[in-house]
């Protein structure tokens, strides 16, 4: 299908293609080719990196055969692009290893617990403070396990119902995935792409992390109203206070020394990566020292903490990026850019609320990592333009991280949530009843996120990134 | 983000609320710490009664402890000494550690030692291992006669030296406590060992699961549930579950003497090389249940291989 004349006058303006555009059958199948792989992503059966890679190796050989890439150099070029985001995924990985091992955040678990004397008003508000702290700074994954045993043995302890605990906790860890440039991958993907300092995370996503949290709690309390004991007296509150009180968070440190160390070389690598840009180096030379100073302390442990980074991730980003990188050589990417833009006119007050929503939707969907892989190079390519970019990143952060709200499968804080709640209570959590929850939860932010974001841009509010 | 595998997960998930439970110790102080007050020094001729004497000396300044030196020498290997035994050895000793020559007319050199235990009635006895024969030539193969018969009957901490080694002022400043699953005589082992922590030194609670057990209950069920995957980290966290309330106590000890506290699990002894140790060697405390069967095979077997001195804590000996 031809493009409309005044797409092409945009198309015309673009300095970034380095290759040809190839015809639209070409286009077709390499997005066809795109879209089977994501199939298998999606689906149970195929393994996620299995069904990357085995794409990844699919479209290489029918870009070469096709002259979509004219030489098989220009693959490494497409990977030497996001070597960074490889730098960080190990770095990262081997530090919150390290860390964990040392019983820090199970220790400032125990100690925060043991402050709300078994209260659940402040039980509550407190375990979902350390959700959103831990997922800022570790990551969905190890945080969840920390919180969802930590809501588990707890609740158990003090006889509370665990299922409002954990369903909170996975949904304010996707608010918690925003927060920060290292919270969550798809932050990652998107700041190195877009070059955006780690400090704009704390002016941007993170005020909105806060709110979509509130949002979150807000909805939650009331759907909870009558399943926790709300008003406790003060006979039942001494009870409780006794049986918090036997918990003792100095009986989870094997080692102060190493605790300390741990919790130091952590916040180290944290400030290191809200000062990377000002020093001139990347967020992967960060990650990548602090891990290697976490190693260096790790003692008899290095091997095992080598071992724990997620080669898994590695390689199904390696075959990601291939994929996307021979997509975009056929300039697929960039049709598609041109037609949202003029879908929209070229107007981020359009632009802005339909990445937003396209991107929450899409996250609820499937994985959220492809939906922004293949999002990034589109919003790079609109970019390119004469429409601010700033607040199209930012729709994209929001967009994939809370989007993961909407369903059960939406996001690895759901299902780790849902799992551990049927495994451990023997409770289930039909379709309906979390769409209705998270649904609109997650429709609720989403909407809030928009107004937010185009408050901000209206304002001047968003900084402009480097150039 | 790419989740991890079912199984990854439920393994994760069972270590981390493993650790939670760990916290529930109730409240928790720091041991009774146990100090000599007075202390037995058994000679049996050898070059490793010096050691013993650089020992009894160092424990004399930290603790003010009075020290007995008792000539238990065997006259030969197979003959034991002539009653009533010559004490010029023992005396010079006795002027050197500042201490009290005693005197038993038992035969045997077990016999003496234990006579004068309960004569003299001491906090803590010190006997180098192999009694009476050169610790070189036996190395890791035997404990010998007189130490078995000590581990099984004597009613005070027993000292333990092996290889010979120059004690100086910071010698024994570390402590490892080593445990082997369940164990009566491990609570006592710890007061004893935060008595001779020293400011500045090092204390560590090692809980070791011993490789033959674990394998001996990964196939028994495997037996019962073949499905069912059987991990030594299951047992470790078990292990350190058990020994979470010493384990909190240690810690606060650690905090209010100034000396680095640790805990170790880990599933087979840590390897000990039989080098001969330098002037600081560590200090290993072993609790022993002399009701329990594996617990003396352990205790028998960790002193047979390790260089280092030994400090045997005992539950009360059975009757005979």
């Amino acid at each position: 299908m031809p493009p409309m004349d005044g797409v092409w006058l945009i198309a015309e303006g673009s300095t970034d293609l380095p290759y040809e555009r190839s015809s639209p059958w070409i286009m077709a199948l390499f997005a066809l080719g795109m879209a089977a792989t994501y199939v298998g992503v999606a689906v149970e059966r195929f393994h996620k990196t299995v069904a990357a890679l085995c794409g990844a190796v699919t479209l290489t050989a029918l870009a070469l055969l096709l002259g979509v890439l004219p030489e098989y150099e220009q693959v490494y070029e497409i990977l030497a692009h996001d070597l960074n985001i490889f730098g960080v995924i190990i770095g990262t990985g081997i530090l919150v290893d390290v860390t964990s091992k040392s019983g820090l955040f199970h220790f400032l678990s125990i100690l925060i617990v043991r402050a709300t004397r078994g209260r659940v008003t402040t039980l509550y508000f407190a375990i979902c403070a350390l959700t959103f702290g831990f997922v800022a700074v570790l990551t969905i994954v190890p945080a969840m396990l920390i919180l969802s045993s930590l809501a588990l043995v707890i609740c158990r302890s003090l006889n509370y119902p665990v299922k409002p605990f954990l369903l909170t906790v996975a949904i304010i860890a996707n608010s918690g995935a925003i927060v920060t440039f290292a919270s969550g991958l798809p932050n990652i993907m998107i700041g190195t792409q877009a070059g955006i300092p780690y400090v704009h995370f704390l002016l941007i996503s993170a005020p909105y992390a806060v709110v979509s949290s509130f949002i979150a709690l807000a909805v939650l309390r009331r759907v909870y109203r009558d399943a926790l004991p709300w008003r406790q007296s003060p006979d039942e509150l001494e009870a409780l206070q006794a049986k918090i009180s036997q918990f003792d968070p100095w009986a989870l440190v094997e080692d102060r020394r190493v605790l300390v160390r741990s919790a130091l070389i952590l916040s180290i690598t944290v400030a290191g990566f809200a000062l990377a840009q000002p020093l001139g180096v990347g967020m992967d030379f960060i990650a990548m020292a602090g891990g290697a100073v976490a190693l260096l302390t790790a003692g008899k442990s290095v091997e095992d903490s080598i071992a724990k980074v997620n080669w898994t991730v590695i390689l199904f980003f390696l075959g990601l990026f291939v994929i996307i990188g021979c997509v975009k050589a056929t300039g697929a990417l960039e049709v598609v850019a041109e037609f949202v833009v003029a879908l929209s006119g070229g107007s981020v007050y359009a632009l802005t609320p339909l990445l937003t929503g396209f991107s929450a939707i899409a996250s609820s969907i499937v994985d959220n990592i492809p939906v922004a892989a293949t999002l990034i190079p589109i919003v790079s390519q609109i970019g390119s333009g004469p429409t601010p970019v700033e607040p199209l990143w930012w729709a994209l952060v929001l967009g994939c991280n809370l989007g993961g709200n909407g369903t059960p499968i939406g996001s690895i804080s759901c299902v780790i949530a849902l799992h551990t709640l049927k495994k451990e209570a023997g409770e289930s959590v039909s379709w309906g009843e979390f769409l209705r929850l998270g649904g609109s939860i997650m429709a609720l932010q989403t909407l809030g996120a928009v107004g937010y974001l185009l408050a901000l841009h209206h304002f001047g509010l968003i900084p402009s990134l480097p150039r | 983000m790419l989740e991890p595998s079912q199984r990854q997960l439920d393994s994760d998930l069972e270590k981390s609320m493993a650790m939670f439970k760990r916290a529930a110790v109730g409240k928790t102080s720091a041991p009774t710490m146990k100090r000599p007050e007075s202390i037995l020094l058994a000679l049996d001729g050898s070059q490793q009664d010096e050691v013993g004497v650089g020992i009894a000396k160092l424990l004399r300044q930290r603790f003010n402890a009075s020290i007995l030196v008792l000539d238990a020498r065997m006259a030969s290997e197979h003959a034991p000494l002539p009653a009533p035994p010559s004490s010029a050895r023992g005396e010079e000793i006795a002027g050197r550690v500042e201490g009290t020559l005693v005197v038993d007319e038992a035969q045997e050199s077990f016999d003496r030692i234990l006579h004068a235990i309960e004569t003299h009635r001491p906090d803590m006895a010190i006997a180098p291992c192999p009694f009476g024969r050169d610790f070189n030539a036996i190395g890791a193969d035997s404990t010998g006669t007189v130490i078995d018969v000590l581990l099984a009957r004597c009613p005070v901490p027993l000292l333990v030296t092996r290889a010979p080694f120059d004690v100086q002022d910071r010698s024994l400043a570390e402590i490892r406590i080593v445990v082997s699953g369940e164990n009566n005589a491990a609570a006592e082992a710890a007061r004893w060992a935060t008595g001779l922590a020293t400011r500045g030194g090092s204390l560590e609670l090692s809980l070791v699961v011993p490789e033959e057990y674990f394998a001996i209950c990964r196939e028994a069920l495997h037996a019962v549930h073949p499905e069912e995957e059987f991990s030594s980290e299951s047992v470790e966290n078990a292990l350190a579950a058990s020994y979470a309330r010493l384990h909190a106590s240690l810690q606060h000890s650690g905090a209010a003497g100034h000396y680095r506290y640790t805990l170790n699990v880990h599933r087979t002894s840590e390897d000990v090389t039989f080098d001969h140790p330098t002037s600081e060697p560590p200090l290993l405390v072993l609790p022993l249940d002399r009701n329990a069967a594996m617990s003396q095979g352990q205790v028998h077997q960790r002193i047979r291989h390790s260089p280092h001195p030994v400090l045997v804590v005992a539950t009360h000996a059975p009757p005979s």
